[in-house]
């Protein structure tokens, strides 16, 4: 298996990347980050410890430098409550982007990030409006049923997974990109999210990730 | 043991007592006697029995005399908790206890507190509490969150826990041994005294009880009756059974034997099963349709005490339950029970048989219908191993700190206290008695900096210390830690309810989350399909189909105890002695000489492993005896060591008796290369190399993040507002592993994978005795009974329906075939 694949999507020849990620024309795609969500667990009572913050900017960063990348887009949630300001996690954020400032970061907004553009102007981001065209591409948070159907919408916020049998006992829960004929729905890709099982159509293609690989399932017959 | 303790002459106790079991012509015995005066006397204990009833007696009595000679006349709050494991049984004890309290004319107020006890009584209860007070162990731990109730406590002179064995051996036990050490400081002059049915280690049932260090007294109950167990053995004896039919096929002889008794308890292994033989015999008995009932854990409350109220009054021919009826109260009117299926344990086989045949020197009577023919020798060895006094000890756990940490925070919402304090009273019960300084402070950095790498939780609230005292950090984290209070069980229960209202029970989410809407699932004597899930709600309606598709409902399904799968190794030893003196193993010879025609038998100095070709493969069979957890862990250790010596992908299937392995090529398996394969060194490391362990314990982690409160389950009417803090236990798992990977919890849950679903120390065990035992290498021409069920099960899980019955009916012709006229 490898780490990446290409599929044409909308007469384009785009790369998903085993970490999540859609690459296409030097920009890394992502969605739903939902930085700053163990901070929620911890005001809530729950000791679940702050680190994916790091490792997941880390991670786009990685991204960014494996495909030569000039630009990052995050398709809605990047946060998944706005930090407050001098948490952590704001910390954590900034020094990453001073470290990467040859990187941009555009960042549509997403149900998560509602207050985000007044809480957080100061981070050196632009925040997108949700449904902004891009070349044949229409990018939203959560997918919806497009106007022009000339454009092919890429999306997040579903947080696909699929339910994989081993032949034997075992099932595997795996994140997938989830593609249909107007359009492709990204898996989440923050560490601490978890997924929603999808039930893709006769035609839909599912590319599971698992560990660094990527795997294209055969396509459900009808 | 004789006790040779207090006992209260005749005539000693009040009048009122003695008026009372006059006019219902009892005398007390003498059992029930010596705890009344130990009680009076001040001392705590124990009364426990194989079958027999009078404990409730026995241990209310003491504290009701107690109240006669001194204050007759009043109904003073908080006198006497009890203390039950099952809710549904709160009812029947209540009514019971009133029953004797209105007899002996004290004014006490009796009252239920328990999951299902509405708002407006718990506030009552909040204000004052009754005299007596049915509870259980997690609504004490909620009673003793209140400040309010706190201050009542302190009045309290004796609790009683019922259906003590029930909770020894598993975290509620532990959870209720954290609230007797609260309430013992609460209220120093607190006696306690347990009811327990008769186990292996009863004195230690009374340590744990107790708490470390104390004194009390074992009373025995000399009203145990004589049991009788016997087989209603199948007019024709397959010789290669399988489980598939449930036990069915002995339908027309366990309706018989209903007709023959005036009421009678069946008692089934799992709701599964007890839904498909209610349906089964109301088929075969209409007539029956009034006067039969189901009983299992799931079924909504008001159904269950329907049927309680019924089988109490008599007006119940049958009914069908599963471990739900297990306990407690006693049903007078019941002439026998049945058990279908195999019993898995003696102590269990001998409670059920203790339903029926209540009242001084009646016999205690339990028909057993296998569904499965081995299960006939586990009868039999069970039989015997009453005869000889042998039962199951059951073990209490130790230094579960997921309870730990849920207790903690309950006892300051309470109270707080200094760390000093709850260091001394945790460590004053058994369960934490050898609680380490080390795992004590990481308990107190958890709750109060949510771990040691203080940066990774900067933001993390739940216990603060204010002047060297602990206390909550905000009234919201009170209320949600006592909404989460009584998550001990690990998988959530949905409700199932029709789609226009109306509830009829509940199930686990994990089988409700296995159904997709459309299917069809049977519940509380009806075909239902399921129409959508949605809040914790399963929405169903009336199945319109006829057909019949039940899936497959598994759900407390108990492996083999040791003393039973000794018991039935002895009876295969027995036969090949030429003993069938049993009458269920001169049933089972034609299956047995099969066996050892083709083959061999097992024996307790034999270990006999199969090898078998068919189309399918090459099949190797072991035959350890030593109960389905232990056989999950040694096929996956065998095949992984095999696996170092040979490449190979093995398919496994696993039952009480053995375990199989399949392969496409031939194995190189000789009795050295067993003998390596099954050598005991190195046990604790390959079984964490080949087993997944990681993914077992992140399984397992999902009921230590819900005690601990590491995730959070939302309730009802909580509505969005918890979305954001919700997440599987599974992440959590993997976040604490990156970050914290030494949080003891994720400890915690490695260990109990080994100690608890691998059985490691009966692994071990297992292992041990092989190194003596003669290993008998066979390679028969084709399955033989032994293996047979292991193949069906193999198959069963891997097909459809459909497929795997006919699979299975195809290789049954062939092998009968084979096998030649019995």
């Amino acid at each position: 298996m490898s780490s990446i694949v290409e599929v044409c999507l909308a007469g384009e020849s785009v790369i998903l990347d085993a970490d999540r990620a859609l690459i296409w024309q030097r920009r890394v795609l992502v969605a739903d980050v939902h930085l700053d969500k163990a901070s929620s667990f911890q005001r809530a009572g729950m000791a679940v410890p702050l680190g994916d913050e790091q490792r997941d900017l880390d991670r786009l960063a990685a991204l960014a430098a494996r495909h030569d990348a000039a630009e990052i887009i995050v398709l809605g949630d990047l946060v998944h409550a706005p930090p407050r300001p001098g948490s952590t996690t704001e910390r954590v954020l900034l020094n990453w982007a001073d470290a990467h400032r040859d990187l941009r970061l555009s960042v549509v907004l997403g149900n998560h990030d509602r207050d985000a553009r007044e809480r957080l102007a100061h981070w050196p981001l632009s925040w997108l409006d949700d449904d902004v065209t891009l070349g044949p591409f229409r990018l939203r948070h959560a997918p919806a049923p497009c106007p022009d159907p000339a454009l092919f919408e890429i999306a997040g916020h579903l947080h696909p997974v699929v339910r994989l049998r081993d032949g034997n006992r075992d099932t595997a829960r795996l994140s997938v990109f989830w593609q249909r004929p107007g359009g492709l729905v990204l898996p989440a890709f923050g560490s601490f999210t978890g997924g929603h099982p999808v039930a893709p159509a006769p035609g839909d293609r599912l590319h599971a990730v698992h560990g660094g690989s990527i795997l294209s399932l055969p396509p459900r017959a009808a | 043991m004789p006790d040779a303790g207090p006992r209260i002459p005749a005539g000693a106790l009040p009048a009122a007592v003695d008026r009372w079991l006059d006019a219902r012509g009892w005398t007390l015995f003498p059992f029930q006697r010596t705890a009344i005066a130990a009680y009076l006397a001040g001392e705590s204990g124990l009364v426990h029995s194989a079958t027999g009833s009078g404990k409730t007696l026995a241990a209310i009595l003491g504290p009701l005399c107690e109240a006669l000679t001194t204050d007759p006349d009043a109904s003073p709050s908080a006198q006497v908790l009890w203390i039950t494991p099952l809710r549904a049984l709160a009812t029947d004890i209540a009514h019971n206890l009133r029953t004797v309290i209105e007899g002996v004319g004290l004014p006490w107020t009796v009252e239920l507190r328990t999951g299902d006890t509405n708002s407006s009584a718990r506030a009552r209860q909040r204000r004052r509490l009754p005299s007596l007070l049915v509870t259980t162990p997690e609504s004490l731990a909620l009673l003793l969150s209140y400040p309010d109730t706190l201050r009542q406590l302190r009045g309290l002179r004796a609790v009683v826990v019922d259906e003590w064995h029930e909770l020894l051996g598993n975290k509620r036990g532990v959870l209720l041994e954290l609230g007797l050490a609260r309430l013992r400081r609460l209220a120093p002059a607190l006696r306690t005294w347990g009811l327990s049915a008769t186990l292996g280690n009863t004195e230690t049932a009374l340590q744990v009880l107790l708490g470390p260090g104390r004194h009390g007294r074992l009373v025995a109950s000399d009203l145990d009756r004589p049991v009788t167990i016997d087989t209603l053995i199948p007019a024709s004896l397959e010789r290669f059974p399988w489980g598939g039919h449930i036990g069915l096929k002995q339908l027309d002889a366990v309706a018989d034997a209903i007709d023959e008794a005036g009421s009678t308890l069946v008692f089934c292994n799992t709701r599964f099963q007890a839904e498909a033989w209610y349906d089964a015999l109301l088929r075969r008995r209409i007539d029956w349709v009034d006067r039969m009932a189901l009983h299992h854990g799931s079924l909504d409350r008001d159904l269950r005490e329907r049927v309680e109220v019924l089988l109490r009054d008599g007006s119940l021919k049958c009914v069908v339950a599963t471990s739900s009826l297990d306990l407690g109260v006693d049903f007078t009117p019941v002439d026998q029970v049945i058990q279908i299926g195999g019993p898995k344990g003696i102590a269990r086989l001998l409670q059920r048989a203790g339903r029926s045949g209540h009242g001084p020197g009646r016999r205690s009577r339990v028909r057993c219908a296998p569904s499965h023919a081995l299960e006939m020798l586990e009868y039999a060895a069970a039989r015997r191993a009453v005869a000889a006094g042998r039962i199951e000890p059951r073990e209490p756990l130790r230094n579960c700190l997921d309870v730990l940490a849920q207790h903690l925070v309950t006892r300051v919402l309470g109270e707080p206290a200094s760390a000093e304090d709850l260091l001394a009273e945790v460590r004053d019960c058994h369960a934490f008695a050898t609680l380490s300084d080390a795992h004590w402070a990481w308990t107190l950095d958890f709750l109060t900096r949510g771990g040691p790498a203080l940066k990774a939780y900067p933001e993390y609230q739940r216990l603060v210390v204010q002047d060297a005292v602990l206390r909550i950090a905000s009234p919201a984290l009170a209320r949600r830690h006592r909404m989460g209070i009584g998550t001990i069980t690990a998988d959530a229960a949905i409700q199932v309810q029709w789609l226009g209202g109306g509830r009829i029970g509940h199930v686990e989410e994990s089988f409700i989350s296995r159904m997709k809407p459309g299917e069809r699932f049977m519940f509380g004597g009806r075909v239902l399909e399921l129409v959508r899930v949605r809040d914790m709600t399963a929405f169903v309606r009336r199945a319109t189909s006829s057909k019949r598709a039940i899936p497959k409902w598994v759900g407390g399904r108990l492996p083999l105890s040791s003393e039973l799968a000794d018991g039935v190794l002895e009876l295969c030893d027995a036969f090949a002695a030429g003993d069938t003196r049993e009458p269920e193993v001169a049933a089972l010879a034609p299956l047995l000489r099969v066996q050892r025609d083709w083959s061999a038998l097992p024996g307790r100095d034999t270990l006999l492993v199969e090898r078998i070709q068919t189309r399918e493969g090459h099949h190797l069979f072991l035959y350890p005896f030593a109960g389905r957890l232990v056989h999950e862990g040694l096929s996956a250790l065998v095949a992984w060591r095999i696996g170092q010596q040979q490449p190979a992908t093995f398919t496994t299937a696993v039952n009480d008796y053995g375990f199989e392995l399949l392969t496409a090529d031939p194995l190189d398996v000789d009795e050295e290369s067993l003998r390596r394969v099954l050598d005991p060194t190195g046990l604790a490391d390959d079984a964490l190399a080949c087993i997944n362990a990681g993914e077992m314990a992140r399984r397992r982690f999902r009921e230590i993040a819900r005690i601990a409160g590491l995730v959070f389950q939302g309730f009802p009417g909580a509505g969005k507002s918890t979305r954001q803090i919700q997440a599987s236990s599974g992440l959590v798992y993997d976040v604490l592993a990156r970050h914290d990977a030494d949080n003891r919890l994720l400890e915690q849950a490695r260990r109990e994978v080994l100690e608890q679903e691998l059985e490691a120390l009966r692994l071990t065990q297992v292992l041990e005795r092989s190194r003596t035992q003669r290993i008998a290498l066979t390679q028969p021409e084709r399955l033989t009974p032994f293996a047979f069920p292991l193949w069906v099960d193999r198959i069963q899980t891997r097909l459809s329906t459909e497929r795997w019955q006919d699979r299975v009916a195809r290789m049954l012709g062939s092998l009968e075939k084979a096998a030649g006229a019995a």
